[in-house]
């Protein structure tokens, strides 16, 4: 929507958009401003809110979104397996938690690519992983 | 930054996990005025009666390690806005706790879901601040700000400064 409003003796170009539902981006005069809808009203963010938002995709629940061929399942990071969740013979979904790691002061769930059959479990509770290592062998559904 | 409020929830991490994983926007916040099993590492459990300061924020998809960075940066922010606000000499213990006076104030625990990359980062804040009784059994390792300075804590203010404080050294260590 554009518009000109003449305030004075000045005169102001306003284009207002809807960038993503609820987010929106108001140029005054080639400046931009964006506003979110929230509880109370629309506020004020900055652009950098805007790429954080626009950054975020698809929900994660188990059995939705896009799926890969994954036969292997390896460590993101270095750390402790504080958790197993699944054992050799288990379905697993695409999304569903598989390895709780403890690493680098944080506590990191590791969840599935893809849809398949556990074949093999590498590794044990407390037992400390690399970077890379395998973790859990899959044999993937067919896509 | 979006707030969400609720008078009492299980876990202000747990809602938030639940919340990112189904697409709700970074920097999105939930507080809550008690939580009935507020927790940290591992489910440790975190006393979280009516008073202090509990909450969780979705963080924007970073790499692992600006992650891990930012977690033990969050310790020195919320030290920072304590010594600032309530003239007090907060210690940090590293990675991620406050003490004053070498008792415990302040807990965080962040919590990724990675995939192929990180898809979701939530970090979990519980501050003792109006916390006029602290129970027995951790009354030698933990206190409270009230206990300590003897003054109300205003909470929304205290969140506020916090999360931006976050947002602040996320920038700083991503770019």
């Amino acid at each position: 929507m554009k518009k000109q409003i003449k305030l004075g003796e000045k005169i102001y170009d306003i284009n207002l958009n809807e960038i993503m539902p609820g987010v929106y981006k108001v140029e005054i005069n080639d400046k931009n401003y964006f506003f979110q809808e929230q509880d109370k009203g629309l506020e004020k963010i900055s652009e950098e809110d805007v790429i954080d938002i626009m950054q975020n995709d698809e929900p994660i629940i188990a059995g939705q979104g896009k799926r890969e061929p994954q036969n292997e399942i390896r460590a993101p990071l270095g750390g402790t397996v504080t958790a197993l969740w699944v054992k050799p013979g288990d379905q697993v979904k695409i999304g569903q938690k598989v390895v709780t790691l403890i690493a680098m002061k944080m506590e990191n769930e590791i969840i599935a690519q893809g849809d398949g059959t556990v074949f093999e479990v590498k590794i044990a509770k407390d037992q400390v992983v690399n970077k890379g290592e395998l973790l859990i062998k899959l044999k993937p559904n067919q896509i | 930054m979006v707030i969400k409020r609720f008078l009492k929830l299980n876990s202000t991490q747990e809602t938030t996990k639940e919340m990112a994983k189904q697409g709700a926007k970074p920097w999105t916040i939930v507080v809550a005025d008690i939580q009935e099993a507020g927790h940290g590492k591992e489910k440790s459990a975190w006393h979280s009666p009516e008073g202090g300061l509990y909450f969780s924020v979705i963080l924007p998809k970073s790499n692992l390690d600006d992650l891990q960075t930012l977690t033990i940066l969050a310790a020195f922010i919320v030290a920072d806005t304590l010594k600032k606000n309530f003239d007090i000499e907060p210690m940090i213990k590293l990675p991620n706790d406050v003490y004053i006076n070498n008792k415990k104030v302040c807990g965080i625990l962040t919590q990724n879901i990675i995939g192929r990359e990180v898809k979701v980062s939530v970090m979990g804040i519980g501050i003792n601040t109006n916390i006029d009784n602290i129970p027995t059994e951790v009354k030698n390792i933990a206190t409270s700000i009230k206990k300590e300075i003897n003054k109300n804590i205003d909470n929304q203010k205290l969140l506020k400064e916090i999360v931006s404080g976050l947002k602040r050294q996320l920038k700083i260590i991503s770019f």
